[in-house]
């Protein structure tokens, strides 16, 4: 439901909590979605109220369309100093990004701009 | 429709001084117009860092090339790559696609702009008919 929401401008709002009371820091991984469950973590377990920033899409927001394997200070961005690729909901880049994204960040990492994993 | 943009990307040893390095994209550029294709741009990046370590080496020389030319021209160029020396790393995408793709959505998009600032014209030419420049 809440992920067909229309494309608010990364504003925030809240969601009520079941009033168990019960629910603590735990229970807050049953919030749908793993948005709901980043900003539950940063409010801590206890609050009735917690607030999620709807993520939008960067190369969407920024008009990128064409994602390039050479721009590594772009990719980069997208990319911890791990050198894994995060999931989508991380960063909240759209299905079509994000496949574009791994397809650039896979060259990259072939051509050693990236790495395949930290040392 | 035959003719193709790729992106030819290689890595050579550091070791090489700078004119051993013009002599070796010389040569590629060599390869790929031996195989019928153009050479539309070249860039030297200059040594790098590598992010991880390459046979023995902790860092590369970069050259990027821009060709355009038939598929056929991949194979050949990319085999005489594989047993040039001084080469240990390229890699070879293809462009024209991609980039037509963005040009494409890039118009519309603007084309939509414009049509929701009311100024929209009618008779707008669709985004098909933009080429890339390359």
């Amino acid at each position: 439901m809440s992920s067909h929401a229309p494309n608010g401008e990364g504003r925030t709002f809240g969601r009520p909590r079941g009033s168990g009371g019960a629910g603590g820091a735990g229970g807050a991984g049953g919030a749908r979605g793993a948005a709901g469950r980043d900003a539950a973590g940063k409010d801590g377990g206890g609050k009735r109220f917690f607030f999620r920033r709807r993520k939008v899409c960067k190369f969407c927001a920024d008009k990128i369309d064409y994602v390039d394997y050479k721009d590594i200070k772009l990719i980069s961005q997208f990319v911890p100093e791990r050198g894994k690729i995060l999931p989508r909901r991380m960063f909240g880049t759209c299905a079509e990004h994000q496949r574009k994204l791994t397809e650039a960040v896979n060259r990259a990492r072939h051509i050693a701009l990236l790495p395949y994993a930290a040392e | 429709m035959s003719e193709r943009v790729y992106e030819i990307l290689f890595i050579a040893d550091p070791n090489l001084g700078e004119p051993e390095v013009d002599a070796l994209a010389a040569q590629v550029q060599g390869f790929v117009e031996k195989e019928g294709g153009t050479l539309q741009k070249m860039e030297k990046w200059g040594k790098k860092r590598l992010a991880y370590v390459v046979g023995r080496h902790r860092e590369g020389y970069y050259v990027l090339l821009v060709a355009a030319g038939p598929g056929a021209l991949v194979k050949e160029v990319e085999r005489r790559l594989r047993v040039t020396d001084g080469i240990f790393r390229f890699l070879t995408v293809r462009v024209d696609d991609e980039l037509r793709k963005a040009e494409r959505r890039k118009t519309k998009r603007s084309l939509a702009e414009e049509k929701r600032k009311g100024q929209g014209r009618p008779g707008a030419s669709p985004a098909r008919d933009m080429e890339v420049q390359l």
